[in-house]
């Protein structure tokens, strides 16, 4: 889910809606380098970071698109620990930046679970219950 | 014409399905034509809320690539009061076991273990004693001395149909592989793995064991754009993989389900479509509320009226103010 | 006496003001120019000026939004409810319920936008509307109220209107023109009065549906959510309630005032206060009621429990929230009950001191809403904190100052009591003969004194536009000199991005170790081997020692292009024990070098490839908590030699 930073009005309706509080909001003049005033703004970038306006992860839109990683994903992998798993339901396959693995398997496998799953906001995070969880 | 060879298959398999994953293998099969320790090697492992064989230290099974093995599976938890369901699966060989419980006290699971390495067994219930029962392992070890041998893999049937009707974006890739040696004698027990082009690179879909004519069934949930398929031995043991499936990219045009609607640039103007809800409710909704509101706009529209009217008829007749 | 005369009094504001009322507009209009003046600050600095952030995100502001559309809502109760049921005490108080609607509604409309991050995009809200938004329902809604409410202000006005054009002789010129414009020629024949009767009659039908609805939309805002605290059912009939509630409330205070500035001791009489006083403590016990649903419910299941809802119980009664709470439900409910019940406070003062408990005690409320709410954390994260700024403090008062000035705008301009529905009751009344004669006898006293001349109202229009022009310059000049001193400390850690400067307090707050007092002691490793032709600039330190930023001029070098001085080396040394090495992954063009045997990464000087900045060579190494940084216009081995120098040679 992405958000528009050209027509946001800045009503943080979306803030007190997200049941996981994890939109945010810039309520002062945000850091921007002068390499993010350049880039030409598209939906897909966070960045030039504004004020006045809501951000959330959009788990890297801008870097999918030219087929790599999130960069969180990508500095796990490479700091070892390869926590942190990306891809796409529709392909059922994830990539944790060395392997490539069916999500069914994965979901199965690794007992995910969903936090707040009785809300049905059916998230796209997933958690991995650690090795050895029980298989129901 | 296609369609209805489709269908037929799709019947066809369909009935076959659940014979394909092999939960116990039967017990009638040629064992001979390995030529290599066909020996059937039994082996009894007492499932219960203490462990494997009443303990939780590993449990190891050995045996020689090629033996033919037969585990006998058998209910351990007698004294517990209620029923303790065990199902235990084997990695690798895609063995998974119907539920070991009281009433069923002994399964035998029979099968070639052509592929060298160390796999697990373990039970995959929420039991009692889930814990202790996670430490199996067969160990499929390459005996000494033997001759190498070279495998060669080919497919031999290809067949992709919908699952579901309703559903026209899922379809079940149907890809039978066989593996023969340089004398043409069929490979059995090995793994042989599917793989699939994903965004994200290879991806292995589908793993199964070979049979005792050296096929195997792979079936894979086939996906938009998923491209590439090829199917791999990457050799095992005294097996040696000569070749890789050529990769193929089955001939459909899967269509993708709508999932990002709204666009930048698409909701240009007031939006009356619901996300989230069904088309006919959302018309259904709207029309309401534009009932309701409009309603009350009308009933403006006719105070403004009688306004004027006031106006109209101070206007028109003559005379001074009172 | 002749009624006429009587009904005078009514047109005595319209004529002239007195010197305390252009006192009190001054001053209120001095409240709205440092409300303005706090909206610039705010819209130039962003919205952080307010006390709002990612947790609690909604404040001062929609708490006043729900506010002032809750008073709005007495309009509807008081006007339509009350004529329908041909409720005679109802007449002389139905303009004043009327205006205070409209009043409510302009400020209310403004207060989100005064919430808006972005309010240059206002627009957006109605081009790219979609239908699922709680806010856009409140659009609808809240224009729709307003513009029914603006008509239903009007239609009962126009009679008054035509008495205003026909009596108020000595009215400007440009005032004659309004009143002859909106009073449509208004005659009171037959026609006339039968077309605004049956428009008024349907006015007043749906307007009801019109206000219940609104308040219900806006209280979907919270209710539509899945937070704690605002997942309710019942917060529509809740809000409603305590909508009507404030708002009779606010009518009772504003009666009460107007009774006594505009002697209309005639028409406002202690029949209409006990009347008013007991419509009050009715719907005070139906909050009440509607408040032990909201809170008994959740209470029997969640109280003291670890789940949301029991921590934001825990909040609301015991906790952060407790006393925000229990003023709310003992200060605003309980006791004006009380005050009301009890005979010996059954009079004007004490009605007034319950109405004005109510209304606190209803701000109270909705804060208690609005911000316990968000304050409670969804998931593991800590709790929110809400402290109001003076931004926000200043935005409100403005606000109800704002309410008050429109208020007695409208009171200058138009009477403020329905003439010709009094009259028309008056008709059937004859007990009153009694009250009108005293009343009357005064109002001839004030009559003689308030005779206007023919030039009064000239003046009086320059009076007023002298004090409009007084009021709120007196109140943006005042704000400003009062806050010109934060500016000045505040310009101080400006950064001017536009030039692309960066001044040196980005190095954390740094202060030269000259002003630092001799207590400050710390240790820094100077380094030994330094580019011929460099000189120590400065020393800056923070925190105690803790940071510590050697600066080094050198003509023969180039300037480092990231500090806004010339700089040509800087030595940073920063002590936290918490890393001891590198990162485990290092960004693009950094290498892995060694210092002197310590670990640590570096870079080349090289050319940024977006802009074209020459990025200085950057070396980075840690040894035992205290993690030292050489930047310069040099090659990494150059760098490498001076940190070299660094952990040899001595320290001071």
């Amino acid at each position: 889910m992405l958000i528009d930073q050209d027509r946001c009005i800045g009503c943080r309706m979306c803030m007190a809606a997200c049941p996981y509080q994890r939109r945010f909001f810039n309520w002062f003049d945000p850091p921007v380098t002068e390499e993010e005033r350049r880039i030409t703004y598209s939906v897909d970038y966070n960045i030039p970071h504004r004020r006045g306006v809501v951000e959330k992860c959009i788990w890297c839109r801008h870097r999918v698109k030219e087929d790599r990683l999130p960069a969180c994903l990508e500095a796990c992998t490479k700091a070892g620990m390869k926590a942190i798993w990306f891809g796409d339901a529709i392909e059922d396959a994830v990539s944790d930046g060395d392997e490539v693995v069916m999500l069914s398997a994965l979901i199965k496998g690794r007992g995910a679970y969903r936090l707040k799953e009785e809300l049905s906001t059916e998230p796209r995070v997933l958690y991995l219950s650690p090795r050895g969880g029980t298989q129901i | 014409m296609a369609r209805s060879i489709t269908l037929a298959l799709v019947l066809l398999l369909l009935i076959t399905l659940p014979l394909s994953m092999p939960v116990f293998a039967p017990s009638m099969v040629v064992a001979s034509s390995q030529g290599r320790g066909s020996v059937v090697k039994e082996f009894t492992v007492v499932v219960g809320e203490p462990g494997f064989n009443g303990t939780w230290e590993i449990l190891k099974i050995r045996v020689n690539q090629g033996d033919r093995v037969r585990i006998n599976f058998v209910y351990g938890d007698v004294d517990l009061a209620q029923d303790n369901p065990h199902k235990i699966t084997i990695e690798g060989y895609n063995i998974v076991t119907d539920p070991l419980s009281k009433g069923r006290p002994l399964i035998v699971v029979e099968f070639t273990a052509g592929q060298v390495g160390e796999f697990g067994f373990y039970c995959i219930l929420a039991c009692l004693g889930h814990e202790n029962l996670q430490n199996g392992l067969l160990v499929v070890s390459l005996p000494e001395g033997g001759l190498y041998h070279t495998v060669a893999i080919e497919i031999t049937h290809l067949e992709l149909h919908t699952l579901n009707p309703d559903y026209p974006q899922l379809y079940a890739l149907h890809v039978v592989a066989r593996l023969r040696d340089e004398e043409s004698r069929p490979v059995v027990g090995v793994l042989v793995d599917l793989y699939v082009n994903t965004t994200f690179g290879p991806m292995k879909v589908a793993s199964n064991a070979t049979e005792a004519d050296g096929t195997t069934d792979l079936l894979y949930r086939f996906t938009p754009r998923a491209t590439q398929v090829a199917a791999y031995f990457r050799g095992s043991g005294s097996y040696q993989a000569s070749n890789i499936t050529q990769a193929f990219t089955p001939d459909i045009s899967i269509t993708e389900p709508d999932t990002t609607p709204y666009m930048r640039g698409q909701n240009s103007l007031i939006d009356l479509r619901l996300i989230g809800v069904e088309p006919g409710v959302a018309a259904t909704l709207v029309t309401v509320l534009l009932l309701t509101v409009g309603s009350v706009w009308l009933t403006y529209a006719y105070v403004l009226r009688q306004i004027l009217r006031i106006r109209r008829h101070n206007s028109r007749s003559v005379g001074g103010v009172d | 006496m002749t009624a006429r005369a009587r009904s005078d009094i009514l047109f005595n504001p319209l004529r002239a003001s007195s010197t305390r009322f252009y006192l009190l507009v001054t001053g209120l209009l001095a409240v709205v120019g440092w409300g303005i003046y706090a909206y610039n600050v705010q819209l130039t600095t962003g919205l952080g000026v307010t006390g709002m952030r990612s947790v609690v995100l909604w404040g001062v502001y929609i708490i006043n939004f729900v506010f002032f559309i809750g008073i709005s809502h007495v309009g509807a109760l008081m006007s339509a409810i009350l004529r329908l049921t041909n409720a005679e005490w109802r007449r002389p108080i139905t303009r004043i319920a009327e205006v205070v609607t409209f009043a409510s509604l302009i400020i209310a409309a403004l207060f989100p936008l005064i919430d808006l991050g972005r309010p240059e995009r206002l627009l957006n809200l109605a081009l790219y509307a979609r239908l699922q938004s709680p806010l856009i329902w409140d659009f609808i809604a809240i224009l729709t109220y307003f513009v029914g409410s603006a008509l239903f202000l009007y239609l009962p006005l126009i009679p008054d209107i035509a008495a205003c054009r026909d009596r108020l002789d000595d009215a400007s010129g440009w005032r004659k023109r309004v009143y002859g414009l909106l009073s449509l020629r208004w005659r009171g024949s037959e026609y006339e009065w039968r077309h605004l009767e049956s428009a008024i009659k349907v006015m007043a039908i749906i307007i009801i549906p019109l206000a219940i609805s609104v308040h219900t939309v806006v209280s979907w805002d919270f209710a539509m959510t899945l937070r704690t605290g605002w997942n309710s059912t019942i917060f529509g009939p809740y809000f409603v309630g305590g909508a009507i509630l404030s708002g009779v409330a606010t009518v009772i205070l504003i009666m009460a005032v107007l009774r006594k500035l505009y002697h209309l001791e005639a028409y406002l009489t202690e029949r209409h206060f006990d009347n008013l006083a007991k419509l009050l403590l009715a719907l005070d016990i139906i909050l009440v009621y509607l408040t032990i649903n909201e809170f008994l419910v959740p209470g029997y299941k969640f109280l003291q429990q670890s789940n949301l809802e029991g921590q934001w119980l825990h909040a609301m009664i015991w906790g952060p929230y407790a006393p925000v709470f229990w003023r709310q439900v003992i200060g605003g409910l309980i006791v004006p009950a009380v005050l009301i019940a009890l005979p010996k406070t059954r009079n004007i003062a004490g009605y007034f001191m319950a109405a004005l408990l109510v209304d606190i005690g209803m701000w109270l409320e909705r804060f208690s809403v609005v911000v316990a709410s968000l304050a409670v954390p969804q998931l593991d994260y800590p709790w929110g904190v809400y402290l109001p700024t003076w931004v926000e403090f200043s935005i409100t008062a403005a606000g109800f100052a704002g309410f008050i000035l429109i208020y007695l705008a409208f009171t200058k301009l138009f009477p403020i009591i329905s003439m010709w529905e009094n009259r028309e009751g008056q008709v059937e009344r004859q007990e009153e003969e009694t009250a009108e004669k005293t009343a009357a006898a005064r109002a001839e006293h004030s009559d003689r004194v308030s005779h206007a001349t023919p030039s009064a109202s000239r003046r009086g229009f320059l009076k007023t536009s002298a004090t409009a022009f007084a009021g709120l310059a007196l109140g943006l000049a005042s704000s400003r000199l009062l806050s010109s001193a934060a500016r000045t400390v505040e310009e101080a850690f400006t950064r001017e991005l536009g030039e692309q400067r960066v001044s040196l307090s980005v190095l954390g707050e740094s202060t030269p170790v000259e002003s630092l007092g001799e207590r400050t002691r710390f240790f820094v490793a100077i380094p030994s081997l330094l580019p011929p032709g460099t000189n120590l600039k400065e020393v800056r330190v923070t925190d105690g020692g803790r940071f510590v930023a050697l600066l080094y001029r050198n003509p023969g070098l180039r300037p480092l292009s990231i500090y806004s001085e010339e700089v040509a080396v800087v030595v940073l040394q920063t002590y936290d024990p918490r890393v001891d090495g590198p990162p485990t992954y290092l960004p693009d063009r950094f290498s892995r070098v060694e210092v002197a045997g310590k670990r640590g990464f570096a870079r080349e000087p090289a050319e940024n490839e977006v802009n074209g900045r020459l990025e200085p060579g950057r070396l980075q190494w840690w040894s035992g908590g205290v993690r030292r940084t050489v930047l310069a216009n040099l090659s990494v081995a150059q760098l490498r030699s001076i940190g070299a120098s660094m952990e040899a040679g001595r320290r001071g």
